[in-house]
């Protein structure tokens, strides 16, 4: 509850005539160290306390071999005889780094400052928390307060008690027992709890302790308590002689004497906060009607013996994996039967009281029956403790073969701390009947339509594989496919580059062959080619007319293939313009021509032999030229 | 040369003998129960043949019956490389993958018709198909009566060449195959150190992505990837071991 809403309520108690009076009329400073004398390996506490001024902050100074830390703070409102007035206080814990005396100076306050406090320092080991009660006070004014010693006493009344409840105080190593822990608080003392129940240490384990604890009302001498009971686990981690060191942090709010506790448990009953449960931090209503002061403790058990032993060595069997209680063991299968390759499910499950947590299998191992798969692990507790309770192993089979199969046994090994001994159980073999399955009824003889050898493999069928074949046939040298074989890139490119060539060559024929002045190039060539042919058989014929008109022919051709004329212009005078260097030759041949063909002219063979040599070398020359 | 053909055709017929009867040894190893040594002369028989479908298959036999469940799924798997679709082959790669825990990844309808043939098959094909085309788009810049023998050859070829290829880029993937030997832990980086990313199981199939330093980058049929020691991961389309 805010400040706000405590000032609401006052005012709202104020205009109902239930109380009346100034909050904060006038502001008090003072300053108690508890205890004003500790042992260097012990603290003391500084409170700081601010009656009226919330927002004054005190300035801490600095001494010389003390540690002054910020602790927490805490606020309260005090009605004394109808005055009401709001307190704050701060706390700081105070620590020191040699022994000696130390004054504390004057506390500065906003503009007011606080007595010196003088604190003494002993040796380590030398410390009397118990005397508490000579603390230093202070007012605004710097006087004095004489009540530190019932503040002390009340302080020390109010305080909680906390008892563990053991069933026995010799364990031995992982051996976990449940225990009760039991916080005790009077009644009309209010406290909050501040955190967990936590364990310190490292030699034993508390499990549990996160949950919330029951709450009952019980008497004790006489005197009503409220008890807070956490029913825990306790676990032995190390062998030797151990207290249980407990903690569990909390703030006990304490009514201090001459208050009216009177009205604020009426006002408990009229609001309802007295309920089971409420007992916790209900302050603030009793800060309303009295002086409340807040106590921030760490409430322990008183120091209880145990002793851990270990296990022992002898006789501890090779698969113990560290299980400490009292368990049993049992098997199953699920379906109890099936088909080669149907999965089958196998259950190892361990029941009984003690450290669950370390029970382990590795299940069933593979064999040449079954085939087997990595356990897993399921616990589930019977109690809130987690004590008691079963551990499940499911492991996953499959059977390899057809018939009456075994699945074999399994051990497990824990030690019973009541026998004070190792004990191991065993679980009978389970029997299972494996059919043959879908699989087998596909088996066919062979690879190929030939049928298998007898002999090879028959007996092997029975396991619901096909079996084996005869190894005929050829054999392949590679199993790498072709396109990763270096001759296959010659083998897909060849054809491509083979039909890109043929493709070229025919088209370039059928280019030629449709070109009008290439076509009638190679006409005049065939002529001249026939005409030459026809002056030889006329001259083996001696018929010199025929000689001479092929010879002239030929020319034609040849002449009128290198000007691009038509064969029948190229007469003399044509070849008089054209070649004029080469006009004799060439004009004595046409013009022998011409004789033989209109005049009859006759020559002998051997003439013409030597008109043949004088024609044929003025064709080289031409075919020079062209 | 009459004399070098005869003694190679000797040579071959020696190795076809000496290895009928390593076979025959096999066999009656298996039929003896003696699978370890069954299998070792198979092995002895590819490595000195080669690689044939029934050996291949005799082989996955013994290894299952072995209780070595993942070296009989690559010796089925490549026994079907040589024999796709076998049944029989199928049949026993399914009891060793059910026995490994395993199974195919699933194929959809394209994929498994795909797969009726083999790759070297569909390579084959369209191998043929391109020498015809090549050869029908040569006779259809001919004239005369021969041209009109390329256009049928032209759709032929042409018809075949796309069938094979979209085939083989169906089955493309089937060319990065593995088995794992043994369960195995893919890592993060090629090393055994490296952190691990995931496992795989005994015979389970991965696809080989890359290859580093004797080890494999591989993906599994649900996704995930990692590096695994080439020795764990074993290709299914070798040459000779």
């Amino acid at each position: 509850m805010t400040s706000r809403l405590r000032l609401l309520i006052v005012i709202f108690l104020a205009l109902c005539g239930l109380g009346a009076g100034q909050v904060g009329a006038a502001s008090r400073y003072s300053v108690t160290l508890d205890p004003p004398s500790f042992s260097i390996d012990e603290s003391s506490e500084l409170t700081v306390t601010i009656t009226g001024d919330e927002d004054a902050a005190p300035i801490m100074p600095r001494v010389a071999g003390l540690v002054i830390n910020p602790d927490g703070q805490s606020t309260s409102i005090r009605n004394v005889n109808g005055a009401v007035s709001a307190i704050f206080a701060r706390t700081y814990r105070v620590t020191a780094s040699h022994e000696g005396t130390f004054t504390i100076p004057p506390i500065q306050i906003g503009s007011m400052t606080t007595a010196p406090v003088t604190v003494h320092v002993t040796a380590a080991g030398t410390g009397n928390r118990a005397n508490p009660g000579g603390s230093a006070s202070g007012s605004g004014s710097g006087s004095n307060r004489g009540s530190a010693a019932d503040v002390a006493a009340a302080v020390r009344a109010a305080m909680p008690i906390m008892k563990v409840i053991l069933p026995k105080t010799r364990l031995y190593v992982g051996e976990l027992v449940p225990i009760q822990i039991k916080a005790y608080f009077r009644e009309g003392i209010s406290a909050r709890l501040e955190g967990p129940l936590a364990a310190a240490g490292d030699a034993f384990t508390v499990s549990g302790l996160d949950k919330r604890p029951t709450q009952t009302q019980e008497a004790v001498a006489g005197i009503g308590y409220t008890v807070l009971t956490w029913n825990s686990v306790l676990g032995a981690l190390k062998s030797g002689d151990y207290p249980i060191d407990l903690e569990l942090p909390l703030t006990v709010n304490v009514q201090l004497p001459g208050t009216d506790s009177d009205m604020a448990s009426r006002l408990r009953a009229l609001f309802g906060t007295a309920a089971p449960g409420a007992f916790m931090d209900d302050s603030d209503f009793g800060s309303l009607f009295g002086k409340v002061i807040q106590k921030s403790v760490t409430l322990k058990p008183d120091p209880t013996p145990m002793t851990v032993l270990p296990l022992p060595i002898d006789g501890r069997p090779a698969d113990f994996s560290g299980a400490v209680g009292q368990f049993e063991v049992a098997t199953t299968l699920a379906p109890a039967g099936g088909a080669v390759g149907d999965p089958l499910t196998f259950k190892l499950t361990v029941t009984g009281k003690g450290n669950l947590s370390r029970v382990s299998s590795e299940g069933l191992h593979d064999s040449t029956e079954w085939r087997v798969y990595r356990p897993e692990a399921k616990q589930t507790a019977d109690d809130e403790t987690g004590l008691q309770g079963l551990k499940t192993f499911s492991q996953p089979v499959v059977p390899l073969l057809t018939g009456q199969l075994t699945l074999p046994g399994l051990s497990f090994s824990y030690f019973d701390p009541e026998a004070a001994r190792y004990v191991t159980r065993a679980t009978p073999p389970i029997r299972v009947t494996v059919t043959p399955g879908a699989l087998s009824n596909q088996v066919a003889p062979t690879l190929q339509a030939a049928a298998p050898r007898d002999g090879a493999g028959s007996a092997a069928g029975a396991d619901a594989l096909a079996v084996d074949v005869a190894a005929t046939g050829g054999y392949a040298a590679t199993l790498e496919p072709l396109i990763w074989r270096p001759w296959f890139l010659g083998a897909t490119v060849t054809p491509i580059a083979l039909m890109l060539a043929a493709v070229t060559l025919i088209r370039r024929h059928q280019l030629r062959s449709s070109d009008p002045a290439l076509v009638l190039h190679a006409a005049r060539l065939a002529a001249v080619r026939i005409n030459l042919e026809s002056m030889s058989a006329a001259l083996k014929r001696g018929d010199t007319p025929a000689f001479f008109s092929a010879a002239r022919h030929a020319l034609q051709e040849r002449l009128a293939d290198l000007w691009q004329v038509p064969a029948e212009s190229v007469d003399r005078q044509l070849v008089a313009r054209q070649l004029p260097e080469a006009d004799a030759e060439l004009q004595a041949i046409l013009t022998m021509a011409e004789k033989a063909t209109y005049a009859g002219e006759s020559l002998s063979a051997k003439a013409l032999q030597e008109w043949q040599r004088r024609v044929l070398a003025q064709m080289d020359r031409l075919e020079a030229i062209t | 040369m009459k004399t070098c053909i005869a003694l190679l055709l000797l040579l071959a017929s020696a190795a076809a003998l000496a290895a009928q009867g390593s076979v025959a040894t096999a066999e009656q190893a298996t039929a003896t129960g003696d699978y370890r040594l069954a299998a070792q002369i198979y092995d002895q028989v590819l490595l000195r043949n080669g690689y044939s479908a029934p050996v291949l298959f005799n082989l996955g036999n013994a290894w299952l019956r072995l209780g070595k469940p993942g070296r009989a799924i690559l010796q089925y798997e490549r026994a079907l490389v040589l024999a796709p679709g076998n049944p029989v082959i199928e049949s026993n790669l399914a009891a060793a993958q059910q026995r490994a825990g395993t199974t195919s990844a699933p194929a959809g309808p394209w994929l498994a018709a795909a797969r009726y043939f083999s790759f070297d098959s569909y390579t084959w094909a369209a191998l043929v198909a391109l020498w015809v085309l090549c050869a029908a788009l040569v006779l259809l810049c001919l004239r005369g009566p021969v041209r009109r023998l390329a256009r049928p050859l032209i759709l032929v070829a042409a018809v075949t060449l796309c069938v094979s290829a979209d085939a083989a880029v169906l089955c493309w993937s089937d060319l990065y195959r593995a088995v794992l030997l043994s369960p195995s832990t893919l890592h993060l980086a090629p090393a055994q150190s490296a952190a691990a990313s995931g496992s795989v199981r005994e015979g389970e199939v991965v696809w080989i992505q890359q290859r580093y330093a004797g080890f494999n980058l591989v993906r599994t049929a649900d996704g995930h990837a990692g590096w695994v020691s080439s020795d764990e991961a074993v290709p299914v389309q070798v040459s000779r071991q």
